[in-house]
């Protein structure tokens, strides 16, 4: 599957889905114009993702510094997306940071777990 | 310059060699040109071209006499004497008479290259004396410069002896004709020669630098840049041969240097003027063929540099090929550029037409046709020269109204982006209105509920956080909503607007609801609205606590979808937190809103608030504000009266924001106990 791998600025998370080597983040800053544009490629990627192609362990990592309140609309969309790789048999974990003060994020976090049912490692970042 | 001057110098040349003629003395043939009968006075000169006596291996000196001699053609190289007889390398002398009339204006000899030094007596007179003459390479003493002799003999006859050596190069012997002339006359063309290769060398400088200057601003055309290189060498080969300006400057060039830099620039010339085409006509160069030519060239510059000039001046042989074959080549390139409508090709082909021209005129001399004149022959060059600096001019001249246009094209779009700016930034000033007119007054709250404080400040112009209050005068309660819709800006406001009717809708029909039935009446009615498959998860929808103040009993009951409740008792804040559904997406089964109720004390403070003054990002190291940061805030300004709370909150937030950017609309909502 071709590399998924989009700059981050200052209103979009810097984004790499990469099969080959296993690479698997979103990290950085989320306020889009069009939250919705943004995160369908995403969700479209994953959604392509063929079981059988698959193997070993895939490691997503999450981690933002902003979000506001449609990218996490949309951010659940995208962990429900990850919910249904279970089903393709394929393996995977998902590592959620946060900076250490920052409760609402790790919250957040602990939300989606709650919401779609699935394990999520909150990581808790000193700074 | 004195054309006519020039072209009788030229036809003297031609016809006046008649003259020459050989005798019997003893019973060998004796060289002599006869003279006596030209009148010198006028502008005149004459050749002595003809045949010379020749000794070979011998430095005859001008009183010896051996008979041990061939009568051979001068100007020529020795090796073409007899039938392969003589090697280019050796030494010989020249003789022969030259017979004038006593009555004759001071005259002088023009004398060109002669390989490869040389010594020249007149009667018993050594008049000149080039280089070193030696009878074996050490010691020999190569040197070429064109020769100016007065000649101060009055006698009937000359005798001239010309000692020649010859050790370093393919050729030996004599180059150019030994020219005899009135010495003003001479001197003219002396000079005019000079002037024309000054000319030649100083435009070609001048247009070289002029193109390095060029090149250096704007690297990206690497065409400049070899057109520059082309010229230079080109100028300092024109120095350097004809009439050596380059050596009469600096006496001090070897002659192997000297001629190590007139071969180096005939083939540097070649190989820049390949790469001025290459990237030039890019697209109808053949990368392989550059290649290819780069690299025969790449030898020949190096032999050039390491072998000894009797190798390294056959070089010339293999460039005249190559050359007369990249200038078809070239010609293909510009016909093919022309054909393609390549700007500036029209002008490449007019410059290899000039180029023709020039080297025509060049080459006439040499076949005897007729004798250009020098200016002639540098301003035809110079013409090539300038019509290939015009693909240049045409290409620039093309770029900058190019440039113009897009300026001006881009001057309309501008005009048109202002103007398109301008209505959407007046539309949405006209919902803002829309959007304060929906939202319900301060003042008004104020009056219902005394002691509130409403902080609200948007992103931008409308605002996705909204806050609704409703007075229900059965019960004496406020119920009251701060929400925070996805988006902000113009989405958010859309979103606001489904938020609030939605809630009048719900609240004045059922206004005894509870802030958790409020909500989950407002779920289904958001979804409702906004169509929402059922199946498909929708991700617009707001965050929102909704809560129902008593204003007899100073109770609260509330029921949040994400949003936090703050109550701020003696100096300590209370976190309560809310639902992690969102209103507007689909709630597992099962799945109640948690409600919660409070009954406030005198000087309680409560807070609700969207997240967009946590999240902003501010301080010294532009780091979020976070909730820990937020409490601080909340904490001093319950410790204030409320009329000042707005103010503090807002020199807050200011002085945390800082120079940054405000990412999100903010909204805040406090109320206290009195």
């Amino acid at each position: 599957m071709e590399v998924l791998d989009l700059e981050g600025t200052s209103y979009t998370p810097k984004v790499v889905f990469d099969l080959k080597n296993k690479v698997f983040e979103i990290t950085g800053d989320s306020r889009p114009e069009d939250t919705h544009a943004f995160y369908q490629v995403l969700i479209d990627w994953l959604s392509n993702l063929d079981g059988p192609s698959v193997s070993g362990e895939l490691k997503f990592k999450f981690a933002f510094d902003y979000l506001n309140s449609s990218s996490s609309k949309f951010i659940f969309k995208l962990i429900s997306c990850l919910k249904d790789l279970e089903s393709k048999d394929i393996n995977f974990y998902i590592d959620w940071y946060y900076d250490e003060p920052d409760i609402d994020m790790k919250e957040l976090g602990e939300e989606y777990a709650e919401l779609v049912g699935i394990k999520i490692n909150l990581i808790s970042v000193e700074i | 310059m004195k054309f006519k001057q020039f072209f009788q110098y030229s036809f003297s040349i031609l016809f006046l060699f008649g003259s020459h003629v050989i005798c019997s003395q003893e019973t060998n043939l004796r060289s002599e040109f006869d003279f006596s009968q030209i009148d010198f006075t006028n502008d005149t000169s004459v050749a002595l071209t003809g045949e010379w006596e020749f000794y070979w291996d011998t430095l005859l000196e001008p009183d010896g006499s051996s008979l041990n001699y061939s009568l051979e053609y001068l100007p020529d190289f020795w090796k073409n004497y007899g039938v392969n007889e003589y090697s280019a390398t050796g030494y010989a002398t020249f003789k022969t008479r030259v017979k004038l009339s006593r009555a004759r204006p001071i005259l002088a000899f023009q004398v060109g290259d002669i390989h490869n030094s040389y010594n020249l007596y007149v009667n018993d007179k050594l008049v000149r004396s080039v280089g070193i003459v030696t009878k074996s390479i050490e010691g020999s003493v190569p040197k070429w410069v064109p020769q100016f002799v007065v000649l101060d003999d009055t006698s009937e006859i000359l005798e001239i002896t010309l000692q020649v050596s010859n050790f370093h190069h393919r050729n030996g012997g004599v180059q150019h004709a030994i020219v005899l002339g009135n010495v003003d006359y001479l001197l003219s063309v002396k000079e005019s020669v000079s002037l024309a290769d000054l000319l030649l060398g100083g435009s070609f400088m001048v247009i070289g630098l002029f193109f390095f200057g060029m090149y250096f601003f704007y690297q990206k055309d690497k065409s400049t840049i070899y057109f520059g290189l082309f010229c230079f060498s080109f100028a300092v080969r024109a120095l350097i041969v004809g009439s050596r300006s380059l050596l009469i400057i600096m006496p001090w060039l070897s002659w192997q240097i000297a001629l190590r830099i007139e071969y180096l620039t005939l083939f540097l010339s070649v190989i820049f003027f390949l790469y001025f085409v290459y990237f030039s006509f890019k697209e109808q160069t053949s990368r392989l063929l550059v290649q290819l030519i780069s690299f025969i060239y790449l030898l020949i510059i190096t032999g050039t540099i390491l072998l000894p000039a009797s190798i390294f001046t056959y070089f010339v042989i293999p460039n005249n090929t190559l050359l007369l074959g990249l200038i078809i080549y070239s010609l293909m390139v510009y016909l093919k550029a022309f054909r393609q409508k390549v700007f500036g090709a029209g002008w490449a082909i007019l410059s290899l037409g000039v180029l023709m021209v020039a080297v025509g005129l060049a080459l006439s001399e040499y076949a005897n046709l007729f004798i250009p004149s020098p200016i002639l022959v540098s301003t035809a060059f110079l013409a090539f020269v300038f019509t290939m600096s015009l693909i240049f001019a045409t290409r620039f001249g093309k770029a900058f109204s190019d440039v113009e246009r897009l300026k001006v094209d881009a001057e309309i779009q501008n005009d048109k982006i202002s103007e398109q700016h301008e209505l959407i930034k007046d539309s949405i000033q006209y919902a803002k209105r829309i959007q304060t007119a929906l939202l319900p007054s301060k003042k008004a709250l104020q009056e219902k509920l005394p002691n509130s404080v409403i902080y609200y400040n948007p992103q931008s112009v409308v605002s996705g956080d909204f806050y609704w209050y409703k007075y229900v005068e059965k019960t004496n309660d406020v119920i009251l909503a701060i929400s925070d819709c996805t988006g902000h800006g113009v989405p958010g406001a859309f979103m606001s607007i489904v938020g609030i009717s939605s809630l009048d809708k719900i609240v004045s029909t059922k206004p005894n609801y509870r802030p958790s039935q409020i909500l989950e009446q407002l779920n289904s009615e958001i979804r409702q609205k906004l169509n929402s498959d059922i199946d498909e998860q929708v991700q617009e929808g707001m965050d929102i606590i909704i809560c129902r103040i008593s204003l007899d009993t100073n109770s609260i009951e509330f029921s949040s979808a994400l949003h936090k409740m703050v109550l701020i008792r003696n100096g300590e804040a209370t976190f309560f937190g809310g639902c992690r559904h969102f209103i507007g997406s689909q709630f597992k089964k099962g799945f109640k809103f948690i409600e919660h109720k409070l009954v406030l004390k005198t000087d309680d403070q409560i807070f609700m608030f969207s997240d967009g003054i946590y999240d902003q990002k501010g301080g010294d190291n532009g780091r979020k504000l976070y909730l820990k940061g937020f409490e601080e805030i909340l904490i001093q300004m319950a410790n204030i009266s409320v009329s000042e709370q707005e103010n503090y909150l807002s020199s807050k937030i200011k002085s945390w924001q800082g120079g940054a950017e405000q990412l999100d609309d903010m909204l805040v909502f406090g109320w206290k106990v009195k």
